[in-house]
């Protein structure tokens, strides 16, 4: 069984998946309030399957980018259950999550989260050859920018509020296909599939040294943190 | 002559700390979460006054104090208040590494004292104000909007609080 912890931003989500099963998901909106939510949610899953935390096959975490205090406390929590069991762990990237339902898509998608007042996260991915890419890397935006970026029809998918859904059909017109609240969710089994892949490859993460994927806009502005051994 | 005034500050005397901490409250009154405020001004100039009558026009129950030393509070009124102080900061990314930005973008109100050390990362709409002391009891305020959602609310504040109008800043 792999337990999925998302605490990426304000939509946090958790997931408990074994191999062609999702047992459990919890998707719930919270405001920087991670670190006080996360455990008992993981603890009352985790219960729903009366599973012991040292029975898990795997956890995966997502992370980021994504707001700095849920990223971390999602990150510390995985790598705390993890460590004192042995239990292989492997870290998503945010935004791989938020595309992976579309992957057979023959059009490209933007991956979105919101990182406030109108910043965006976001990164796309198209098919190159066969495989599903990411062509251009995360990077801190806005609905706006993206806009100019769009040439051909187009996925949204990811964190988008009514109004931005209303603003990308008004520029974009039929280029901007926007898939309902429930379907561009971000969900935590999509980060559980995407690990049971690495699992079975045997591609898992150093406990002690997976660390948090920041934002950066393209100019490189101050939000870069490295500088500081952020995520250490 | 509009031309020679800036229509995004004003400036006024608070003669006590009674009166600082009453002009902050009606600044409270009118916040509606996602404000960032910033505030400059030497230690006793009426930074941490000023936020208490803030967090009274918020609703605020709690008593506040200064968050010096624990460098960021909370406190749950109308909307959340982050109360938070950067004097121990001497580095942008020491503010960074305590994930200041998500209070920064967040739902909250965030009052930011010794703002001055961070200005590099804040939004681009906020209202910064700077404190001056003038003697043992007076003070000169000065507000400043950068951005739209600012400028409204000093526009309100200077409604709510002051009778007549404030003289306006050269530019």
């Amino acid at each position: 069984m792999i337990l999925a912890i998302d605490t990426a931003t304000n939509f946090a989500s958790l997931a408990l998946w074994e191999e062609e099963q999702l047992w459990a998901e919890d998707v719930w909106y919270t405001s920087l309030n991670h670190s006080v939510e996360l455990i008992p949610r993981i603890q009352r899953m985790l219960a729903t399957r009366r599973v012991a935390v040292e029975h898990l096959a795997g956890i995966a975490v997502s992370l980021g980018p994504g707001s700095f205090t849920g990223v971390r406390a999602g990150l510390a929590a995985a790598k705390g259950l993890a460590l004192p069991y042995d239990i292989p762990l492997v870290g998503i990237p945010t935004l791989d999550a938020v595309a992976y339902p579309f992957q057979r898509s023959e059009m490209p998608v933007w991956a979105i989260i919101a990182a406030g007042r109108g910043r965006l996260g976001a990164a796309c991915y198209r098919q190159v050859d066969g495989a599903w890419t990411q062509v251009i890397p995360s990077q801190l935006t806005t609905l706006e920018k993206l806009c100019d970026q769009v040439s051909s029809p187009t996925i949204f998918a990811g964190e988008i509020t009514a109004s931005e859904a209303e603003l990308l059909r008004s520029r974009l017109g039929s280029k901007a296909i926007v898939p309902s609240p429930a379907l561009r969710a971000r969900r935590a089994s999509y980060l559980a599939e995407l690990a049971a892949v690495r699992l079975a490859n045997h591609d898992i993460d150093d406990t002690t040294t997976l660390a948090p994927i920041y934002l950066q806009t393209p100019e490189g502005h101050p939000l870069k943190v490295g500088e500081s051994g952020a995520g250490q | 002559m509009a031309s020679i005034f800036d229509q995004h500050a004003i400036d006024f005397i608070s003669h006590s700390e009674a009166q600082t901490r009453r002009l902050g409250a009606r600044l409270g009154e009118l916040l509606q979460g996602g404000e960032v405020i910033a505030l400059q001004g030497a230690l006793g100039s009426g930074k941490t006054r000023w936020v208490q009558g803030l967090g009274q026009g918020l609703q605020v129950q709690e008593p506040i104090t200064s968050p010096t030393f624990t460098l960021i509070n909370e406190y749950h009124g109308r909307h959340t208040l982050y109360h938070i102080d950067m004097y121990r900061i001497t580095r942008l990314a020491e503010a960074l590494d305590l994930g200041l930005e998500d209070y920064l973008y967040g739902e909250g109100v965030c009052v930011i004292e010794w703002a001055e050390r961070v200005a590099a990362a804040l939004p681009e709409d906020h209202l910064w104000i700077t404190f001056y002391h003038l003697d043992e009891t007076k003070r000169r305020i000065t507000m400043r909007a950068t951005g739209d959602h600012h400028f409204k609310l000093l526009k309100d504040f200077q409604r709510l609080a002051f009778a007549m109008p404030v003289r306006h800043l050269p530019q």
